[in-house]
């Protein structure tokens, strides 16, 4: 594809845990812009269609002030399992404040996952998708949390169905710093805090000169010519289930975090892309969502199963995607307001990667089996670009954090995920403790016990 | 020796007893009521030294530091969301629950997945109402059908046919607690599939409700 030979860099976002519905569901509200070609929220406050239950007694969503939640919200497959609520061959969408209920064993009158975010809230992905490309048919890959789904984004396949304080396995070869190695693609990982590939045990790459302090980004950019430029670029948030969080507030949208520091993170890549007209020019910036964090969707997950691979540390395969989830596709080659309903996915990103740098879309053969199964490449969504790149660079909002930011202190990880994070960063400093210093200053505050 | 010893595994385990709070339950019954009369409200906490606290908004008498476990029975004049906190050195623990007093809010949505079925053909769903959630005294004065397609709504060997976005007050002197059974007839060129597709996969009906004798 033409489009893709004019594309230098590659930037991928990925954010943790809201749905589709949550972030973006306005666009198609009519108080909120009423777009017609958006698979968002119609009259949400009174749609039947979208009512959830608990005990005969209906929900509906409600619009919700963005701010720390009280709660984690459910989002492991058990619990994704009793939010889509199968009924025969359909998934009805219709048991998120049940399992809200039975995971925190509170029941209010607008339970948090049937929450959704006016414009205000979500300012930065408001713009990006009014000035840029919305896909509203990603899907999270599989119906369950982050580990699982964060291992197909970076190999294809996962050979977990939970999130637990162990290191990720992944299937030699497929995992995307080894692919990119093999096929001679430069790249880079800029950080916040710890990194989310600690916990795939990549020890030697996360400590490695591909990895950098997001800090570095804006230097890196102003000094390296186009040419230099890395051919894919990582840029990771400070995450909320990082042990320590030392200079950046976390800001990867993860509840109970607020999505306001997330929204003003992804505002500085978009000005850093920005800065240098030429470089925007031959730069493609995706963001998206690992998985949909327990908050409410309207559209049934596709029909796509995923089989059991080989080594898998789980029983029984999954059946269908998790839900949608936010993505959003940012380059001058894109006209204003596009949206792209294509079938994607997580591997949609892989198909990239792999069209551009080896040839074909088929990364590996899970990716293959899931574009044949209707999963379509980042790239068909660019089909239609525009003969020159934009000339014009919209400004982002100026304000965008409208909600309160509170740092508290974690006293203990509590979580399957803060376990994992607290688990892999100090086997991180076991491996290599100079390194790990150097690389990730913080880690000298994590408690020993 | 023994002595030293003893004092040092208190010394040691005590901060993770008190430190992991953990409420291991909690519930208001019923959830909505009428004015005047009570909740009942339960709870049962752990590890964290007996430091619990049943919080009322907006405030309401009877409510502050209370034991790890107990009960507690209450009257709210208005909706009231109950919490209840246990705070702990290392993890703490809360939990919410709102009372919906009528007629503050009276209206309210009940409804279930719906399925294709029944003796006549149509999509149906069933559900219960609780007593442990809505006050006997509690009726639904008004039943209202938000759908363009006919509702056939029953309770207690009462069946009233609701015209499409039309209304009934054919269950006003009924309690709202009990079995419900909702249902649409499937219609005479339509696959049930299709008529399930067309309500979503489930079948809502909204109450109005207010308070009987």
């Amino acid at each position: 594809m033409a489009i893709l030979d004019q594309i230098q860099t590659i930037v991928i976002v990925m954010m943790e845990n809201r749905s589709f519905d949550h972030v973006l569901g306005h666009l198609s509200m009519a108080r909120f812009g009423n777009r017609k070609d958006v698979e968002g929220l119609i009259d949400p406050e009174t749609n039947p269609d979208y009512t959830n239950f608990l005990d005969g007694v209906g929900y509906q969503p409600f619009q919700l002030k963005d701010g720390p939640l009280l709660h984690d919200l459910p989002h492991g497959r058990p619990f994704v399992a009793t939010q889509l609520a199968k009924a025969g061959a359909r998934f009805t969408m219709s048991g998120f404040a049940d399992a809200y209920y039975q995971a925190t064993g509170s029941k209010v009158n607008d339970p948090p996952p049937l929450g959704f975010l006016a414009p205000g809230d979500v300012s930065m992905s408001n713009f990006l998708a009014t000035q840029y490309a919305l896909c509203d048919n990603w899907f999270a890959p599989l119906p369950t949390d982050t580990q699982p789904n964060r291992s197909v984004a970076y190999s294809g396949y996962s050979l977990i169905d939970d999130t637990k304080p162990r290191p990720i396995p992944t299937i030699k070869g497929s995992f995307i710093f080894e692919w990119l190695n093999a096929h001679n693609v430069s790249w880079r990982v800029y950080h916040c805090g710890i990194s989310f590939f600690t916990l795939f045990d990549k020890f030697d790459e996360v400590l490695g000169p591909n990895f950098r302090s997001f800090r570095h980004l804006p230097g890196d950019f102003e000094s390296e010519p186009l040419s230099e430029m890395p051919n894919v670029i990582f840029i990771e948030p400070e995450y909320t289930d990082s042990p320590v969080h030392f200079g950046w507030t976390p800001n990867d949208n993860h509840p109970p975090t607020s999505i306001g520091p997330g929204e003003h993170f992804l505002r500085d890549i978009y000005n850093l892309l920005t800065k240098d007209p030429a470089k925007w020019s031959r730069t493609l910036l995706i963001t998206t969502h690992d998985e949909h964090g327990g908050f409410f969707d309207h559209v049934s997950p596709l029909a796509i199963p995923a089989p059991i691979p080989p080594g898998a540390l789980f029983p029984v395969g999954f059946e269908s995607t998790g839900p949608r989830v936010p993505a959003l596709i940012a380059s001058p080659w894109i006209s204003p307001g596009t949206v792209f309903k294509g079938a994607m996915d997580h591997t949609s990103i892989l198909q990239l990667l792999s069209e551009k740098f080896a040839g074909t879309p088929d990364y590996n053969d899970e990716v293959k089996r899931r574009r044949e199964l209707g999963i379509q490449s980042v790239s068909q969504a660019l089909a239609q670009p525009l003969a020159q790149p934009r000339a014009d660079i919209p400004p982002p909002p100026p304000d965008i954090i409208s909600s309160s930011v509170e740092l508290t202190t974690m006293a203990a990880p509590q979580t399957d995920s803060q376990l994992a994070f607290t688990a892999a960063a100090k086997k991180l400093l076991m491996y290599d403790r100079k390194r790990a210093l150097e690389n990730y200053p913080e880690l000298a505050h994590l408690p020993d016990k | 020796m023994h002595d030293r010893l003893l004092i040092l595994a208190t010394v040691l385990i005590t901060p993770f007893i008190v430190g992991c709070a953990q409420i291991k339950s909690f519930s208001v019954a019923p959830s909505t009521v009428c004015p005047g009369e009570t909740v009942k409200i339960d709870w049962q906490a752990s590890g964290n030294n007996g430091n619990v606290i049943l919080d009322a908004i907006p405030p309401l008498a009877g409510t502050g530091e209370v034991a790890t476990e107990g009960s507690r029975s209450l009257a709210p004049t208005q909706s009231t969301r109950f919490v209840i906190k246990a705070p702990g050195l290392l993890k703490s623990d809360q939990r919410e629950w709102d009372v919906l007093v009528i007629p503050s809010q009276s209206s309210r949505l009940l409804g279930g997945i719906a399925q294709c079925g029944g003796d006549r053909q149509s999509v149906l769903t069933s559900f219960t109402i609780q007593q442990k959630d809505t006050s006997s005294r509690v009726r639904a004065v008004l039943i209202t059908n938000s759908y363009h397609r006919p509702l056939l709504v029953s309770k207690e060997g009462v069946e009233i046919e609701i015209p499409p976005n039309g209304t009934t007050d054919g269950f006003k002197n009924a309690p709202i607690s009990g079995t419900w059974t909702v249902r649409t007839p499937v219609g005479p060129d339509e696959a049930c599939e299709s008529a399930l597709e067309a309500v979503a996969g489930r079948l809502t009906i909204k109450t109005q409700m207010s308070c009987g004798e």
